[in-house]
């Protein structure tokens, strides 16, 4: 619209079409004016959303968080799907097979049971000696008794390991392959959007 | 595990061997130290029952990790009862932690090249014992006793608990990660 009332002036004016010509400058809109912002008027603003924003945090912390699941309790799905044909049929046992299996297994009980005992009145010896010693070093040295009494920082970040099966081997024996390890533990990430009014947008 | 058999033939089996049996019969022992009951002693001074202040060592965490799941449920099973009856810490003192397992795939290059000629899967379990209230000394009973009994493939480890750790339990809260970020923005300065 611009452009053809310019073209208007172009056709109908008095001066010479030599002295008035087009060019892209000519059709483009004036600068717009630049709104003067208030700071506090902006301050309030900015103060007001991430108020919003903390209410939406506090509403979405208050349902709860859900815990990963577990395969080894829950059970992978390829083998409860699989299970009807890995199981098997076997024959009841006959009552001779039966009764030796519950003497096994009261046999196995009281092993186990003294196997326990024998530990618990070890355990209750070692702590009956420690306490005894404990008096003695108090009625000898107070000072020394407190410093005992308190807790072991050097136990904090031990690391201890169970026996191996084998002894190590030598080098012709065990052949120490190059490899590599990749983690591939499943990081539960998802997709989701959050409110435009919940974002500050960027500078324009 | 053993199949039961039917109640009636076990019954019966097990009762013959009872009757009949030679062993001999020992009372349960106490497992525990108790001393023997007193009588109320009104005429006695209120000091002689004193005891020391032994102080609790900080909350710290017994972490058992293990490639085998099995043999990892067994001896936690075995250490958390340890910590309830040896060494009397209520439910609330001695709670078991489950966490998600690590999975890691181990390739095996050829000799002298990086191509690939075998690959696996490693798993690794994690349970963890979270311990409050123990006596500072007898801490180093409880570590010396695990330490004896670990089996192959269990690794334990005693930490301090951090909410880092504790995090990856949880599914990440996505949402509010990127709120608290916009709060941040907010905050710096637009």
């Amino acid at each position: 619209m611009l452009t053809a009332s310019i073209r208007h002036i172009f056709n109908y004016a008095s001066f010479g079409s030599r002295n008035f010509h087009l060019s892209v400058v000519l059709p483009a809109e004036p600068l717009k004016k630049k709104k003067r912002v208030d700071p506090q008027v902006e301050l309030e603003r900015i103060r007001k959303k991430t108020r919003r924003i903390e209410k939406e945090i506090k509403r979405l912390e208050q349902r709860g968080r859900y815990l990963k699941p577990l395969d080894e309790i829950e059970g992978e799905r390829h083998f409860i799907k699989t299970l009807d044909s890995r199981e098997r049929k076997l024959p009841a046992p006959s009552e001779t097979e039966v009764e030796q299996r519950a003497l096994l297994m009261k046999e196995w009980t009281r092993f186990k049971w003294r196997q326990l005992d024998t530990e618990c009145q070890l355990l209750a010896n070692q702590r009956r000696e420690l306490y005894r010693a404990m008096q003695h070093l108090r009625m000898l040295d107070p000072s020394l008794f407190e410093l005992a009494t308190q807790p072991d920082e050097s136990l904090l970040g031990l690391s201890l390991s169970g026996p191996l099966y084998t002894l190590p081997q030598s080098a012709e024996v065990f052949d120490a392959v190059d490899g590599d390890y990749r983690d591939v533990t499943p990081t539960y990430r998802y997709t989701f959007e959050v409110d435009k009014k919940m974002t500050f947008g960027k500078k324009k | 595990k053993y199949p039961m058999p039917s109640l009636s033939r076990l019954s019966t089996t097990l009762l013959n061997y009872c009757r009949f049996s030679r062993l001999p019969w020992q009372p349960t022992r106490l497992l525990c130290d108790q001393p023997a009951p007193r009588l109320p002693r009104v005429y006695e001074p209120e000091y002689l029952d004193y005891k020391p202040d032994y102080p609790a060592a900080n909350q710290f965490n017994l972490s058992f990790t293990c490639h085998e799941y099995p043999v990892l449920e067994r001896f936690v099973k075995y250490a958390h009862s340890l910590l309830r009856n040896q060494f009397k810490l209520g439910p609330d003192n001695c709670r078991q932690v489950p966490y998600p397992q690590r999975k890691t795939i181990v390739d095996l290059y050829q000799p002298e090249s990086t191509k690939v000629r075998d690959t696996f899967q490693l798993i690794t379990y994690r349970r963890v014992l979270i311990v409050d209230n123990l006596p500072a000394v007898e801490m180093s009973l409880l570590i010396n006793l695990l330490a004896h009994n670990l089996p192959e493939g269990v690794n334990l480890k005693i930490e301090q608990p951090s909410e880092e750790d504790d995090e990856f339990r949880f599914v990440p809260d996505l949402e509010v990660q990127e709120l608290k970020k916009q709060v941040e923005l907010g905050r710096s300065g637009k």
